[in-house]
């Protein structure tokens, strides 16, 4: 796509994505993130997963008792852990994307967005003791745009007194307030499970069934958020048919209800045939509109005591079930057409054993942080900023061939930072300190780079943004002049850094001699200290065929000229100043390389060689392959045409005095002086 | 040619592309087009060819195969025309939906912009940053180290 109708893309398409995809699409751009936080993309994406089928997230208790959200929209996306408060999870309701979760040890209720990671913890009441029930209901009170939670208790008044009344409390929790209230105590004509959730209808209605001890058969009823009261009974269908409340059965056949596309749904033992019926409120409040729509056998459901359908796949008019007996719980599809179960597999949770649904969204939980990483990522936060890790690290990129980054530079004059190792990950632009930068030189995962206008040099980390910018010298104008004049080449381009990395090696023509000598300055001396002995690569010709010098695998290599034969030499000093330990290591024909005034291997990489050529008009990269001496062109993901290639090691070394690119973002301590 | 029954019932339209190219259509499936409909109620003669301006031939073709399909209500059921619209969708390259999107929005077609909105949104939604900057030639105005930020302060969205 060439560009977009920019108004179709923001209002129309990124609406449509998954929660996830958004969070991720933050750093697309800068307009990307500050749409996507927006308030009003932020409601607008909620309003289309509300009206819609789309963005459905599964929260799955897992058989390791933790809790996974996996995205019905990105079923290829295993499901992914969720952050974890205290242990034994539990989902006690899901209202406009958030999801409130109860655990223990410690005891406590989060509320959680398990797109975004934002959260807020509850202040927790006290665990009620002799309590028979206990219960939740998580909703939102549009009123008051404040999201609620209700927890109901039903308790023994007191040891011994059994003859005694229960006592029930209604505790509702505001998040605007931060805290809880009393709204009701009372001693309840009926009774309620334990561990039952608030059905929520329309986002501020939630429901319980409680078992009327007079009338022998269940009721709902409803509790409105915006009211804080108990407002009405939801009538319920005659699914007992004529049975009901025959001479002796009394049992009701009422299994579960809960909320299936927006409506109340019941699921019910059939009292004729062995079947589970499930019911559908239409329109809410409405007796008459309750419509059988399905049913599911009992053989297909192994006689549960509770069978509910969770959500709707109305593409392959299937239905995902939560069943569970005394000792089981089981997540199944059920085919509606073929009335055939197949056990939900669900991609990233080995065994599933609870699930409940959700709405994927951006809305923030109100008064709530951010989770950036979990705990244990917190630790390694601050172990990979740790002076001994930063180390350690290094010394393992160098004494290995590992976090091999190239530098490249593209067609557009700019650099970019490449690693070897994540291929698939283009290669990332670096900041620009001025135009036309050259790579000078890099050690210890830093880099040097020169550029003009303005003229500078600076130091950058290219895996980190570390940088510093060095004093400039005023630029040499004689430089070029030399260049010329004498015919030297004066490499200021290999500042080639070498163990201990305080060796630095130039190659110089000797007019005397007739041939290159190769120097080296010591900078911990921060003088020039002896001649690297070179091999007798030129044979008996007197031309001298030296064509580049570098460090391979942290040895020295010569490129030459074979003076025989059409081919280039690759040579390499396996002991430091040791002229016997030079070997030929490989030879590269001339055919490949098109005759090229400087071949240089530049990375190695098990069998193959990382090669860039140069002839007088074209600077290419390739890879070789040394077994098979074949040449196949180096493509770098996310670099059009690249120009020339440099080696750095990857590393978390800080820029001595420097500063962190990011200026936006400003990060305490990590702002050096600037010189 | 001689008058028959049907010709009464739905006369025919001309409408003319952005490179000149003309499509015969009838009425009936010219007018799902708001855009159209409105251009027929200001124009006096029917029979000169009405220009759609920003659309070429080969997409105005596509979106009078669209059309066309949807104009004939009696066939089908809504599953196989479900099942026609995924089809035609997913033939098309992300190039040729584009154009589609834009000529959809143009002519004020609900439908056809409905489908291909969301054939746009199932295709991005399980890609990466980088490949969103480059389907839709968005530069990357962070620098590496604010794009770290906003990748940590959300690290199970960029899992997997």
């Amino acid at each position: 796509m060439a560009s977009t109708p920019l108004d179709i893309l923001d209002n129309d398409i990124l609406p449509r994505l998954p929660a996830k995809s958004l969070v991720r699409f933050k750093c697309v751009s800068k307009k990307w993130l500050a749409l996507i936080s927006s308030h009003e993309f932020i409601l607008r994406h909620l309003d289309y997963a509300l009206s819609s089928n789309s963005n459905q997230l599964l929260i799955l208790t897992g058989n390791d008792g933790c809790l996974y959200s996996f995205n019905l929209d990105l079923p290829k996306t295993p499901a992914v852990k969720l952050p974890s408060f205290g242990v034994e999870p539990f989902v006690v309701g899901s209202c406009n994307g958030l999801v409130c979760i109860q655990s223990y040890r410690p005891c406590c209720l989060v509320l959680l967005n398990p797109s975004t990671g934002s959260y807020r913890e509850i202040p927790s009441l006290l665990p009620p003791r002799r309590c028979s029930a206990l219960n939740f209901g998580f909703g939102y009170d549009c009123n008051n745009d404040d999201y609620k939670v209700v927890r109901i208790v039903d308790r023994y008044p007191s040891m011994g007194f059994l003859g005694h009344q229960m006592d029930r409390i209604v505790h509702v929790y505001s998040s605007r307030a931060n805290s809880w209230e009393v709204i009701e105590r009372t001693s309840p004509q009926d009774s309620m499970g334990n561990r039952e959730n608030g059905v929520l209808i329309n986002n501020n209605l939630l429901h319980w069934k409680f078992w009327s001890l007079q009338e022998g058969k269940y009721q709902i009823r409803c509790f409105n958020l915006c009211e804080k009261q108990w407002t009405h009974d939801v009538p319920l269908p005659d699914y007992m048919g004529s049975i009901m409340h025959s001479a002796n059965d009394i049992r009701d056949g009422l299994l579960d209800f809960g909320v299936l596309e927006g409506c109340l749904y019941l699921s019910t033992k059939n009292p004729q045939q062995p079947v589970i019926d499930i019911w559908v409120m239409h329109e809410y409040g409405v007796k008459k509109s309750w419509v059988k729509v399905f049913q599911i056998s009992d053989s297909c459901v192994f006689g549960s005591l509770q069978v509910s359908p969770i959500a709707y796949d109305s593409l392959n008019h299937q239905i995902l079930l939560r069943t569970a007996n005394k000792t089981e719980h089981k997540v199944l599809w059920y085919d509606i057409k073929g009335e055939t179960t197949k056990s939900a597999e669900i991609n990233g949770v080995a065994d599933c054993i609870w699930i409940d649904v959700c709405k994927g969204s951006l809305v923030n939980v109100p008064g709530g942080s951010q989770i950036r990483k979990s705990a244990q990522k917190d630790g390694k936060e601050a172990l990979i900023s740790s002076h001994e890790f930063i180390l350690c690290h290094l010394d393992y990129a160098i004494s290995s061939n590992s976090n091999q980054l190239l530098i490249l530079t593209g067609n557009d004059c700019c650099l970019y930072s490449f690693n070897l190792e994540l291929p698939k990950i283009p290669a990332i632009k670096l900041p620009s300190f001025g135009v036309e930068p050259f790579v000078v030189g890099s050690c210890n995962g830093l880099l040097c780079i020169q550029s003009s206008s303005p003229y500078r040099l600076v130091l950058l980390n290219p895996s980190t943004g570390s940088y510093r910018q060095t004093p400039s010298l005023i630029p040499p104008r004689r430089w070029s002049a030399l260049n010329f004049g004498f015919g030297i080449l004066w490499e200021s381009v290999k500042m080639v850094s070498f163990i201990n990395k305080n060796l630095l090696h130039w190659k110089f023509w000797s007019l005397e001699e007739g041939k290159y000598r190769s120097c080296c300055f010591n900078l911990c001396e921060n003088k020039w200290t002896r001649d690297v002995p070179l091999p007798d690569y030129m044979g008996n010709d007197i031309r001298d065929v030296l064509l580049d010098f570098g460090v391979l695998d942290g040895c020295l290599y010569l490129s030459t000229k074979n003076p025989q034969q059409s081919v280039v030499d690759i040579w390499v000093m396996n002991k430091y100043g040791v002229k016997e330990s030079w070997v030929k290591r490989f030879q590269i024909p001339d055919s490949y390389v098109f005759g090229s005034l400087q071949v240089s291997p530049i990375a190695y990489e098990t069998i193959r060689f990382f090669l860039e050529q140069q002839t007088k008009l074209s600077i290419r990269s390739f890879w070789y392959d040394i077994k098979g001496e074949t040449t196949k062109s180096a493509e770098i993901n996310g670099v059009a045409d690249c120009l020339w290639i440099d080696v750095c090691k990857g590393s978390l070394v800080n820029v001595p005095g420097g500063s962190q690119i990011g200026k936006s973002v400003p990060k305490d301590g990590q702002e050096g002086t600037q010189i | 040619m001689a008058s028959t029954s049907t010709s009464t019932l739905s006369r025919k339209l001309i409408l003319k592309s952005s490179d000149g190219e003309k499509f015969e259509v009838d009425e009936n499936v010219a007018m799902q087009s708001q855009t159209i409909k409105h251009m027929i109620e200001d124009l006096d003669d029917i029979n000169s060819p009405i220009p759609v301006s920003i659309v070429t031939g080969t997409i105005l073709s596509k979106v009078i195969e669209y059309c066309k399909k949807h104009a004939t209500e009696d066939s089908d059921s809504d599953e196989q025309l479900k099942q026609w619209d995924k089809e035609y969708a997913n033939n098309m390259d992300l190039n040729t939906l584009y154009y589609l999107l834009l000529a959809a929005n143009y002519m004020e077609i609900k439908g056809l912009l409905e489908l291909i909105t969301q054939c746009v949104a199932d295709m991005i939604k399980g890609k990466s940053p980088e490949e969103i900057r480059a389907h839709f030639n968005i530069k990357n105005d962070f620098t590496p180290q604010e794009e770290a930020n906003i990748r940590n302060e959300n690290p199970w969205a960029f899992e997997n």
